[in-house]
């Protein structure tokens, strides 16, 4: 035990130390590249969010909806939340890099991460980058492969269409351009609007296209009625009251 | 005189300029890496070689060493990742020998039956800590035997500092367990 230190202290004597400038320079490296890497990401999930955002059918299920969350999740497309889940760990794993972080805990960590996606996404979208990559062709066609809301061209985020033939799994619908969509039922489609559809009756179907040409997984069909915007689709459509007119059948008291 | 006062970041700093400023850091802390080597691996004999390693790679590495870790906390860090280098190409599949805890314990100039004694106790701690995950081993190691502080277990294991206390907490109930099932 004793005489370690001096084998120590006699391994030493030709060994240099290597100058301080390779360490800068590779930390500089390190740190730019990881520093790249997290605006990279930060910038592929803003594009996430922003294509989530703006093509989920969120605001067409019905809140009392007993599945309201589940149905917000499956509507989720899959694909997407697992690139951004990816990004977020990833993201940790670099922190967990760079100078003293991995001090911090864990939970602190991944509020840091969240709080700059939030924070890089909205830099993103003020400054337009969100909406000019996401309608990049290579994005639109990830989008496209999603194919998990039916988006008849021109016809909004929704099946919207004519109810044609109706059994217990499914319910034939032709939308306004003529073509016939076969709208298939499960145990978890809910009818906010009841369930008793009839031949020649306006629904909307919000669901999931299959692979499969004009079949969509519906998981809400309610009735066509217009959406506000401000209660979910909630709201019924607005009824004017009727015109003003004197009752014809008022008696006058003698 | 003054050179031994300096406190280790000085000396490390120093060490650039002048090699005999890192024969001090040697002095004090060879024994102990040697140890820690030693109980990390099992092994004294493969230890020195690997402590050898560890002083040299410190030494060349000097410029890299980051001002806001102790320089303890550095050097265990190397003497850690190193032994878990080790232990990675020597010893995935074996196990610690009593045996030689044995020997290496027999050393301490007590009585015949209080080295027995303390011996065996150590022993069986030895035994148990060898049944623990290892990142529980490590942090009994670094923070009971070692006598390092949270943040100094924590910039060598490079883990939360949070995650210290429950873990540890959980190895001595870990450990306490495995002896007790082991003498009951």
């Amino acid at each position: 035990m004793a005489d370690i230190k001096d084998k120590i202290i006699t391994s030493l004597r030709s060994a240099v130390p290597k100058p301080k400038w390779q360490f800068a320079t590779r930390t500089i490296l390190k740190e730019t590249v990881l520093v790249a890497l997290w605006v990279v990401l930060v910038l592929i999930a803003g594009i996430v969010i922003y294509t989530i955002s703006h093509t989920n059918p969120w605001q067409f299920i019905p809140l009392r909806s007993p599945l309201f969350f589940w149905h917000g999740f499956w509507a989720l497309p899959w694909e997407l939340t697992t690139m951004v889940a990816g990004g977020v760990l990833v993201m940790y794993y670099l922190a967990r890099k760079i100078g003293t972080f991995y001090r911090l805990p864990t939970w602190l960590l991944v509020i840091i991460i969240l709080t700059s996606l939030g924070l890089g996404y909205g830099l993103a979208e003020l400054a337009g980058i969100n909406r000019s990559l996401s309608h990049r062709p290579v994005i639109r066609q990830v989008y496209r492969h999603q194919g998990m809301i039916a988006r008849p061209p021109a016809r909004g985020t929704w099946l919207e269409g004519t109810v044609t033939k109706v059994d217990a799994q499914t319910i034939i619908l032709k939308d306004d351009e003529g073509i016939e969509w076969q709208v298939e039922l499960n145990d978890v489609t809910f009818y906010p609007d009841g369930k008793d559809f009839s031949i020649g009756q306006e629904i909307v179907a919000i669901g999931i296209k299959t692979t499969q040409n004009h079949i969509l997984k519906a998981f809400v069909i309610r009735s066509s009625q217009s959406f506000d915007g401000r209660w979910r689709g909630m709201t019924r459509p607005h009824i004017p009251p009727a015109p003003f007119a004197p009752r014809t059948d008022f008696q006058p008291p003698l | 005189m003054e050179m031994a006062n300096q406190t280790d970041e000085e000396l490390a700093k120093a060490s650039l300029a002048d090699k005999r400023y890192f024969d001090i850091l040697v002095q004090r802390y060879a024994n102990r890496i040697l140890r820690y080597i030693g109980r990390l691996i099992g092994n004294y004999q493969e230890a020195e070689d690997i402590t050898q390693e560890v002083f040299l790679k410190v030494f060349v590495n000097l410029a890299d060493f980051n001002p806001k870790l102790k320089f303890s906390s550095w050097l265990y860090r190397i003497a850690h990742n190193e032994s878990v280098n080790f232990i990675r190409q020597h010893y995935r599949h074996q196990k610690l020998s009593l045996d030689q805890y044995g020997q290496e314990l027999t050393s301490t100039e007590k009585s015949v039956i209080e080295k027995i004694v303390e011996s065996e106790n150590i022993q069986l701690v030895r035994w148990g800590l060898n049944r623990l995950r290892p990142r529980e081993r490590e942090i009994i190691e670094l923070v009971c035997f070692e006598e390092r502080s949270y943040l100094e277990t924590a910039d060598i294991l490079k883990c939360p500092v949070n995650s210290i206390g429950p873990t540890l907490a959980r190895a001595k109930q870990s450990l306490k367990k495995i002896i007790e099932e082991k003498h009951g």
